[in-house]
């Protein structure tokens, strides 16, 4: 089975781990619990494949940054999360954004944008088409705008990452990989 | 201000203030000796109680051991003994050096914090340079921050305006409630230079404890501003504002590392020399370590241990179990030696981070008059352990409490111990990692002592009684210099400006008086001629006290005698420091120390000595003193005694300094090295995409040296040519436009080759010619500009390329290679 790394950033209380935790456990996470680092292990099925994913969450704390370069070196793929209800939360992907194309030192990396909290409607702060011209802008990528709460669209981040990694690096290119390592042993 | 706190803040209406004010300015610094005196006569005259208590160095910070009035002079008292600049003995030469190593510091801490920012910028626009993506202008801004700055100091050209700005700034530095709203203006992206500037050199004076003041005070009001806009308890302090950003750059300053030092860096660094210890509980990642070994060694998986199981199935193995049981107890007695450390540090922890505990304590309580105990220790675990403690615990390396990275398995247990400490800070109900339900014990076993420890942080006096006195004190110095750059003044000016209507909507406000005298903000200067100018910062407003020595008399019923005597006695203080071995004997006989001063070679002390002994005799016949001294020899013996432990700490506070001075120097080492490879790095993408231009010729950037030498020039190997068809192009949106008629476009083809990086020739060719119909040559640096001016077309005579996809086809092409 092929094993995905996963890496949710963003900034902080805009429910990088509510998103993760309800994938994953299929549970909403209310009570703010700030994260410094959370690994978590699913199985899922995409296009017919069996997935493993590890699904690294990550902290939004601002005085954790220096942990940022090691998880990005290590990820395969990103999910950067946003919240609609706080402007100040989409900008600060920018700079993210900017350090994952430097620590992969390429143009192309596998990356969904998330603006999450999309049931707290009224009190929208980001409006879609914003998210949407930003992740075109980014090389058309993935945008969805997703509730933790109400588990909208938290599926879909998750499978569409993971397809974005198969386009990448195709499953089969994959086996041949594995089979050289059987070898060598 | 419209918060509550106002009540605290320094009213110079009010009449204590004022005559603190008054006692302040009498003759605060330029002649301690008396300011001392008086003082001491005032504590003396108030109710006998001891001006030289013990309590009154740490009195600044809130223990208040005597009453109010007495508590305020002894301060000065003890202050002005601290600035004694009139004697050179042991507790003076110590104090010169603490001083000196405090300026070092601040202004070292300043430079850190400048080259953060730039390794922090430079670090963004990387990307956009593997992209191409970055327009010329910013090449050059990029190439402007691997110069190195001017350090010199430079003139204000203009005198009048020089003026204005030091008004200005003598209004924000004295009034943090402009730069307090300025913070909450201004958007994330602009804050930091603010920051840097209030921070650094606003209130760049880090150990004196008026700055230090000014700029809590300022916190203090971004605070309340902050709870007052929180619509849910649950979001309070928990996004990145301008507090939190506050807050980081805060503990950036010199105490706050400082304590991390001497915290943290012992424990930490006996971790890591266990570079091989592993003590990974989590059972999924252990389930898996577990299987590589075995399939390492045996060279198969059996079937009852396949890969890829769910946590619980994990958790259940036996084998898990039993390598994890021991990793536990080891990890909670970890943390326990790390948590006991913790606890213990309370008195070290730096004034200003307590008193913001205080602070997000006390708004709490306001605003939410119903939380619990509980959920307000989360809040100030959340900002304790949170923002402060667990960043360095988990990255040490930032932090500059280890050298270089730690390994991969003390940096997991660092990790663990830190997320064990936020969770008995934060005591979540919910454990999204099923493994760490089972450190819970450590969490219950600790609750009642962590919680303890939170609501003590919050334990500290506050400043405002000592903020006026020092505040007021400013006022009388001779000069307050800043030592500003051009460009934070400007950027000061700018934001200022930008918000004038908020920060000061009424026509008659001093800062809008300032502001609009200034007019508009001057640009930013570029970065060589960004120098330092010292600002002398004035008020207009001021008008000096005239007479203070008779107002002062008067609103406090001292006598000339009581001043006399305390003025004999600080004479007598001055002499046995200056006199080495006069002391010795005791108890003290001030006859003969005022004696021996007389008949000793030097002039000033001779004078000192005669004068001394005039007027113990002149006192004695006031009948103030007994003919014993008995009460000034008690008083003189305490002083002492006070000054001895003065110097102690004294000593003690400069050793831990120097260490503090090592380490930032240590670190702006590091910082320099990261800018190199910086420079290095933007040198071979430069290489690769064009640089191979020297300065000045070509049209892009012009640094090409790396630590001082000439960068060699690009191996002159010719790449290409690489052939396209016109159908190719046309397909990939390269050409935009074609005048080649539609049936002779399959014949034409076009040759692309780079004879040296980043300069490309464009050859159209027609099937069966030899020679191109047509040669362009390209210079990325000039496509970059097309493209940053927005011309979108590029003519090629035939046809019309797009200039991005040029670009994309050149990158793709040429450059990842």
């Amino acid at each position: 089975m092929r094993e995905y790394k996963l890496v949710v950033l963003g900034s902080g209380g805009v429910g990088k781990s509510a998103l993760t935790v309800q994938f994953v456990q299929s549970v909403f996470v209310d009570r703010y619990d700030p994260t410094i680092e959370d690994s978590y292990r699913k199985q899922v099925e995409v296009d017919n494949h069996q997935c493993m994913l590890e699904i690294l969450d990550t902290a939004g704390t601002e005085q954790f940054t220096a942990m940022r370069d090691l998880y990005m070196k290590n990820g395969q793929g990103f999910i950067l999360v946003f919240s609609i209800i706080a402007i100040a939360t989409f900008e600060e992907l920018f700079e993210l954004h900017r350090q994952i194309l430097r620590v992969k030192d390429t143009p192309t990396v596998p990356i969904v944008l998330v603006g999450n909290k999309c049931d707290l409607e009224d009190d929208r702060k980001v409006q879609r088409e914003r998210g949407a011209l930003l992740s075109e802008k980014w090389g058309n990528i993935p945008f969805y705008e997703t509730s933790a709460r109400t588990r909208i669209n938290v599926d879909e981040v998750f499978y569409d990452l993971v397809r974005m990694i198969n386009r990448q690096n195709p499953i089969s290119k994959d086996k041949t990989k594995k089979g050289k390592k059987c070898t060598i042993l | 201000m419209s918060s509550p706190s106002s009540s605290v803040a320094p009213s110079p209406s009010n009449t204590t203030t004022r005559k603190s004010a008054l006692l302040a300015s009498y003759g605060y610094p330029s002649q301690p000796g008396m300011v001392r005196a008086v003082a001491a006569a005032a504590a003396a005259s108030s109710d006998g109680v001891g001006p030289n208590s013990p309590g009154a160095l740490s009195g600044r910070k809130g223990s208040i051991s005597t009453t109010r009035s007495s508590h305020r002079y002894s301060q000065l008292y003890s202050m002005a003994a601290e600035q004694d600049v009139e004697v050179e003995d042991d507790l003076a030469r110590a104090q010169k050096r603490l001083r000196e190593l405090k300026t070092k510091i601040s202004s070292q801490s300043k430079k850190n914090f400048v080259l953060e920012r730039d390794v922090r910028y430079l670090d963004s626009r990387i990307a956009l340079l593997i992209q191409n993506r970055m327009a010329i202008a910013e090449q050059r801004e990029v190439a402007e921050h691997l110069e190195e700055a001017d350090s010199s100091d430079g003139l204000f050209p203009d005198d009048r305006r020089l003026q204005s700005y030091g008004n200005l700034f003598f209004l924000l530095q004295t009034e943090p409630r402009h730069i307090a709203t300025l913070c909450r203006l201004v958007s994330l992206t602009e804050i930091d230079t603010l920051l840097q500037t209030v921070m650094f050199t606003l209130y760049g004076n880090q150990y004196e404890s008026r700055e230090e003041h000014l700029l809590l005070t300022m916190f203090q009001s971004v605070l309340s501003a902050q709870f007052e806009t929180a619509t849910e308890f649950g979001s309070l302090l928990r996004a990145n504002t301008p507090v939190s950003r506050m807050m980081t750059t805060y503990t950036r300053r010199g105490p706050g590392q400082s304590y991390l030092k001497t915290v943290l860096s012992e424990r930490i660094n006996s971790l890591i020399e266990h570079k091989e210890l592993n003590l990974e509980v989590n059972p999924l990642k252990v389930y898996e370590q577990m299987i590589n070994q075995i399939e390492e060694n045996t060279g198969s998986l059996p079937a009852h241990l396949p890969r890829g199981v769910p946590p619980e199935t994990a958790a259940a193995n036996a084998d898990v179990q039993a390598i994890i049981a021991p990793r536990f107890s080891m990890v909670m007695e970890i943390a326990n030696s790390f948590l006991d450390t913790i606890l213990e540090s309370l008195d070290q922890v730096p004034y200003g981070i307590r008193w913001i505990c205080k602070q997000i304590r006390s708004l709490t309580k306001r605003k939410y008059p119903d939380a619990t105990d509980f959920s307000i220790c989360s809040l100030i675990g959340g900002f304790f352990f949170l923002r402060f403690i667990n960043p360095a615990i988990v990255t040490p390396q930032a932090y500059m409490l280890v050298d270089g990275l730690p390994s991969k398995h003390p940096r997991r247990t660092l990790t663990l111990i830190a997320k064990l400490l936020q969770n008995l800070a934060n005591k979540p109900s919910y454990a999204k990692e099923a493994y760490m339900m089972t450190l819970n014990p450590f969490v219950e076993n600790n609750k009642a002592r962590i919680n303890k420890f939170l609501n003590d942080l919050c334990e500290v006096g506050d400043f405002y009684e000592s903020l006026e006195m020092d505040q007021y004190m400013a006022l009388s110095k001779k000069e307050i210099n800043l030592h500003i750059t051009l460009n934070e003044l400007f950027n000061t000016h700018q934001l200022l400006s930008q918000h004038r209507d908020a920060l000061a909507p009424q026509e008659k406000n001093h800062l809008r008086i300032c502001l609009n005298e200034l007019g508009g903000a001057p640009a930013q200067v570029p970065r060589k001629e960004n120098k330092t100018i010292v600002l002398p910062l004035f008020s207009r407003w001021e008008t000096p006290i005239q007479d203070l020595h008779s107002t002062f008399l008067q609103e406090t019923n001292i006598t000339q005698a009581d001043i006399m005597y305390m003025e004999t006695k600080s004479i007598l203080v001055q002499l046995i420091r200056s006199i080495p071995g006069v002391a010795d004997k005791r108890p003290l006989d001030l006859m003969k120390i005022a004696e021996t001063a007389a008949t000793t070679k030097d002039a000033i002390l001779v004078r000192k000595g005669i004068k001394v002994k005039e007027m113990l005799i002149e006192l004695e016949a006031l009948s103030v003193v007994d003919d014993h001294f008995t009460f000034m020899t008690e008083e003189v013996t305490e002083e002492l005694r006070h000054l001895g432990n003065l110097r102690e700490k004294v000593n003690e506070e400069a050793a831990s300094l120097e260490s503090v001075y090592k380490t930032i120097g240590d670190h702006n080492n590091y910082l320099r090295s990261q800018l190199d490879s910086y420079k290095a790095y933007l040198q071979n993408v430069r290489m690769q995409s064009g640089g191979g231009n020297s300065p000045g010729q070509g049209s892009g950037v012009g640094v090409v040296t790396v630590g001082g030498k000439e960068a060699k020039k690009g191996k002159q190997q010719v790449l290409g040519p690489f052939k396209f068809t016109h159908h190719q192009l046309e397909k990939d949106g390269v050409i935009a436009e074609s005048n080649v008629p539609e049936n002779r476009r399959s014949n034409i083809f076009f040759n692309i080759t780079s004879p040296i990086p980043g300069t490309f020739i464009i050859a159209l060719h027609y099937k069966g010619r030899d020679k191109a119909i047509l040669e362009m040559d390209l210079k990325l640096d000039d496509l970059l500009e097309k493209q940053q001016d927005q011309v979108q077309l590029l003519d090629l005579e035939y046809v019309h390329f797009n200039v991005n996809k040029v670009l994309a086809l050149l990158t793709k092409t040429f450059i990842k290679r």
